[in-house]
């Protein structure tokens, strides 16, 4: 009996080691494989170098550089104060400096970071044992504050913390490759001849729909302008309103990439996305386009405008100068706002919501540039009796200088809503264009008859109305002046915190090639969009048309 | 000569398994040491070959006679290597005789076998609770002196041969109730006397696995689960065991054999060092079963228990079942000594059954 236990005892327990060798082996597997993978593999990341930013003719708008810097492993240093005492001469340093850094007991000291490629031919010529260079990345914006709030900026390691250096992030960085160390139990490295290398992929470049050309043009006009003008903040914007294009963006104010750490928000953000505001006059057009795609009134048909005061409700509305009879053009040409109240009023909350939501406004652009709002555009039902004539005025509706610029393309290019786009292309490190992103048409908004004879209208405006100051000798120009009157927090209604001054034109008016919008936000000694942003349009489209007719840039005089 | 009747009586079933585990000894010595260590343990083998059959040619019950002068020898030799022996990291278990080390410890047990046979050998009153007493007298002086080498791992295999014999012979089951108070009380003295710091942070290492604070004790325990783990069902080939080859398993050719097996072999190969285990333990249940002489039977049994326990003691610390100590998988390791008395040990079982088919004859009385 006890000799029977005895084997039974014996046989269980073999049995239970070979489940339990089961369990470990079959169950197990997986967690042990991946420690076992962990211990004996050790994974070493090289660094990708990043691609650039080009404008359209590929530019370098934003770089990654090899840098050098310069270091030294004191203990190597065989005699420390005469190293000093060169070193601080080939790197323009204080000798005692240089001293205090090398008399230390470490094996890495950072001399000098970042220096010129003329130190870094002195410090080899030196060639002292112990004083060496390492190569560091760092990101360069060759042209400045120019165009800094779309490119945005990089983190110290490279990584993008806005504008396009965030938005095209991963295409940008590339793929980092790696080594991988397979390690001993004592987490020494083996060198087994099979270490796994992965060479890194360098970064896409990504090649804007920016030309530097006309940038930099944009960038001088609007420079004087703010100058002239002293606004609080200004945006330009130039759009190729066939394609959708931007040619050139800026907002003030700036700031310079390279140095971007005492830099603030309000100078980073790329305002012609990120804010909006109510269009003023520059929503009329936009309006009298439905009432002549509907037929509800001809440009010749007449109205009358009651002699600058025309009490609606509570309000009176007031025209800047007084009209007793204007026809639908003469509305538009001197902008009239109690013409434009009585259009609005033809048309109907219904209708002028949709129409204005047909051209894009309280949507989104979708545009690659991170932060872009939707603006506002408050569906009728939340309107109020007046909301009719405010709208028509351009007030209650807040639109970024984006929407606004892409709704004034559709009326120039013939009635297409046009998805605006700034990046062009990407390309390999080679220079090969490895993708391309195409023109895409959003939805026709207005017929090709339409859009032209509100283009006839508009050229008028620049011809005979209130935007005079942005007509041309060489070219056929046609835009709407907008001046809002601002709200101020606390104050109820309008009026009294300064105006909102803008202008926006496209040329040549035959056949437009650009479309140019200038926002000036409480200008000084004038505030009329026509006086202010009007002049400032018309040499943006000049100097730009000028330049891209002839491939000469002419530089400010 | 050995008659024919002598060899017709040879079990084929315990010497081949035996010999199957020796080749896969072989092989994984040459994996997870070298080659050279491999051949090394080939040549201890040609030895242990030599002693194997020598003493077929001695009947076992002459040897049984002489049990008390080897018991005797061997305790002198324990005690002998606590002050001459060979200290290799901070334990002295082994004499240095120049080429060789020798360990008395690996053949004590043996010795242990054939003393407590030799005392039980022909006593009627195996149920008395002098004969227990002595019987455990006759174990603890030399687990005490093996635990002070220190070697907890060998002494325990110790306890397992003592309980087995008198188990077996039919010792009451209230003596060794009343074991269990003696058991107790030695505790302490095992805990604060005996065990040394590194035996004790190991055992809570065991008991307190997967906490950090024995992160460095259990280091060895997970290593071997990783590597055995790692192993999945068809291992990752022999020699391209990654834990086994880049020292991530410590002790792979000794004590950790079976998880360098399972890592390069899979789990379904290093089942037939578990089958093959078995085998063995079968073959020598069935000697003891047909044998109908009382002492074989005692030998056998005490040779099986030391052999199940020694094999089950070293797996299990392999498998994450028991703590670490210095144990070997006897026939699968490396090591001289350890290989040489495991062949004396298995030339005792097939000398039993040699000699199982008839209790007298002329050579039982020469």
């Amino acid at each position: 009996m006890r000799k029977y236990l005895f084997i039974i005892i014996l046989f269980v327990t073999y049995i239970g080691l070979a489940l339990q060798l089961g369990r470990i082996q079959l169950l197990g597997h997986k967690k042990y494989d991946e420690l076992a993978e962990a211990q004996h593999f050790k994974k070493a990341e090289i660094l990708a170098r990043r691609g650039a930013i080009l404008d359209r003719h590929g530019r370098t708008l934003a770089q990654t550089l090899q840098i050098s810097s310069i270091y030294a492993n004191p203990g190597e240093i065989e005699d420390i104060k005469k190293a000093s005492k060169t070193i601080a001469k080939a790197l323009g340093m204080e000798p005692s400096k240089v001293f205090t850094l090398l008399n230390k007991e470490k094996k890495f000291v950072w001399l000098k970071r970042k220096v010129s490629p003329k130190e870094v031919q002195a410090v080899k010529e030196l060639a002292i044992k112990g004083v060496d260079i390492y190569p560091e990345n760092t990101r360069s914006y060759p042209c400045g504050s120019l165009l800094s709030q779309v490119l945005g900026i990089v983190d110290i390691d490279g990584r993008g913390l806005e504008g396009i250096e965030l938005a095209f992030d991963k295409e940008l960085a590339g793929a980092p490759g790696f080594t991988v160390t397979s390690q001993d139990g004592l987490q020494r490295p083996i060198f087994t001849g099979e270490n796994v290398l992965r060479a890194p992929q360098d970064g896409s470049n990504v090649i804007l729909t920016v030309d530097l050309a006309v940038q930099n043009i944009l960038e001088e006009e609007v420079d004087k302008a703010c100058e002239q003008w002293s606004p609080k903040s200004a945006m330009a914007l130039i759009m190729d309103p066939q394609t959708g294009e931007v040619l050139a963006v800026t907002s003030r104010p700036t700031f310079d990439p390279n140095n971007y750490h005492g830099s603030s928000p309000e100078q980073r953000r790329n305002r012609v996305i990120t804010d909006c505001y109510e269009p003023g006059s520059l929503i009329k057009p936009l309006i009298v386009s439905g009432v002549l795609k509907r037929g509800l009134a001809r440009p010749t048909d007449v109205f009358f405008c009651h002699n600058g005061v025309f009490p609606l409700g509570k309000r009176i509305l007031r025209d800047v100068h007084p009209y007793e009879n204007l026809t639908l053009e003469e509305i538009l040409i001197n902008s009239s706002n109690i013409g434009m109240a009585k259009l609005a009023m033809l048309e109907g909350s219904n209708r002028l919501y949709s129409d204005l939501k047909l051209f894009g406004l309280g949507t989104p652009t979708s545009i690659e540039t991170p932060g872009e709002v939707s603006g506002v555009l408050r569906p009728p039902s939340q309107w109020t009796s007046l909301s009719v004539a405010s709208v028509a005025m351009g007030y209650e509706v807040m639109v970024t200088p984006l929407q606004l610029t892409t709704a004034f393309c559709a009326l120039a290019n013939g009635g297409n809503l046009i998805k605006p786009r700034i990046v062009l292309a990407l390309s390999d490190g080679n220079g090969v264009e490895t993708k391309r992103f195409e023109t895409r048409r959003v939805r026709r908004v207005l017929d090709e008859d339409i859009a032209n004879q509100i283009t006839h209208i508009l050229t008028r405006v620049v011809e005979e109305g209130t935007g005079k100051k942005a007509s041309l000798k060489e070219y056929t120009v046609a835009g709407k002046t907008g001046t809002a009157e601002k709200t101020r927090s606390g104050v109820r209604g309008y009026g009294g915190a300064g105006y909102f001054s803008s202008f926006i034109g496209y040329a040549p008016a035959e056949k437009p090639r650009l479309c140019a919008l200038v926002m000036m936000d409480e200008p000084q000694g004038a505030h009329y969009g026509g006086t202010v942003s009007a002049p400032t349009v018309g040499e943006i489209l000049r100097r730009s048309l000028n330049y891209l007719e002839t491939g000469v840039y002419c530089a400010v005089n | 000569m050995l008659s024919k009747r002598l060899i017709r009586g040879f079990d084929w079933l315990v010497f081949i398994s035996i010999c199957g585990l020796f080749t896969i000894g072989f092989f994984f010595i040459w994996s997870a040491a070298s080659q050279g260590h491999a051949f090394k343990q080939l040549i201890w083998m040609g030895l242990g070959l030599g002693v194997f059959f020598g003493l077929l040619f001695l009947n076992y019950l002459t040897i049984v006679r002489h049990a008390y002068i080897y018991y005797l020898l061997g305790i002198i030799s324990l005690a002998a290597v606590l002050f001459l022996g060979a200290s290799i990291r901070g334990s002295r278990r082994w004499f240095d005789l120049g080429p060789i080390n020798f360990q008395p410890s690996e053949f004590i047990k043996i010795i242990l076998v054939l003393a407590l046979a030799r005392y039980l050998m022909y006593k009627n009153s195996y149920k008395k609770f002098h004969v227990l007493a002595v019987s455990l007298a006759f174990t603890i002086v030399p687990l005490i002196l093996i635990l002070m080498e220190p070697d907890l791992g060998t002494g325990m295999t110790l306890l397992p041969i003592f309980f087995a014999m008198v188990f077996v012979t039919g010792a009451r089951i209230k003596h060794f109730l009343l074991l269990i108070p003696i058991a107790l009380a030695s505790l302490p003295l095992m805990w604060f006397v005996i065990l040394k710091g590194y035996q004790k942070d190991r055992f809570l290492g065991f008991i307190w696995a997967n906490t950090d604070q024995d992160l460095g004790t259990t280091y060895h325990r997970l290593q071997a689960l990783i590597a055995v783990g790692s192993g999945g069902v068809l291992g990752q080939g022999w020699g391209q065991g990654v834990q086994t080859q880049l020292r991530g398993l410590p002790e792979a050719h000794t004590d950790f054999i079976f998880a360098a097996i399972a890592e390069e072999w899979g789990f379904l190969r290093t089942l037939l060092v578990i089958l093959l285990f078995m085998a063995f333990l079968a073959g020598t249940l069935g000697i003891a079963r047909r044998t109908r002489d009382p002492v074989g039977r005692l030998i056998l049994t005490g040779l099986a228990a030391m052999f199940a326990s020694q094999g089950l003691i070293n797996m299990s610390m392999v498998l994450g079942l028991a703590p670490i100590t210095g144990i070997n998988l006897p026939f699968v390791s490396y090591g001289g000594s350890s290989l040489l008395s495991s062949f004396i040990a298995l030339s005792l079982i097939i000398n039993v059954g040699m000699r199982s088919k008839v209790v007298l004859s002329k050579e039982d009385f020469c």
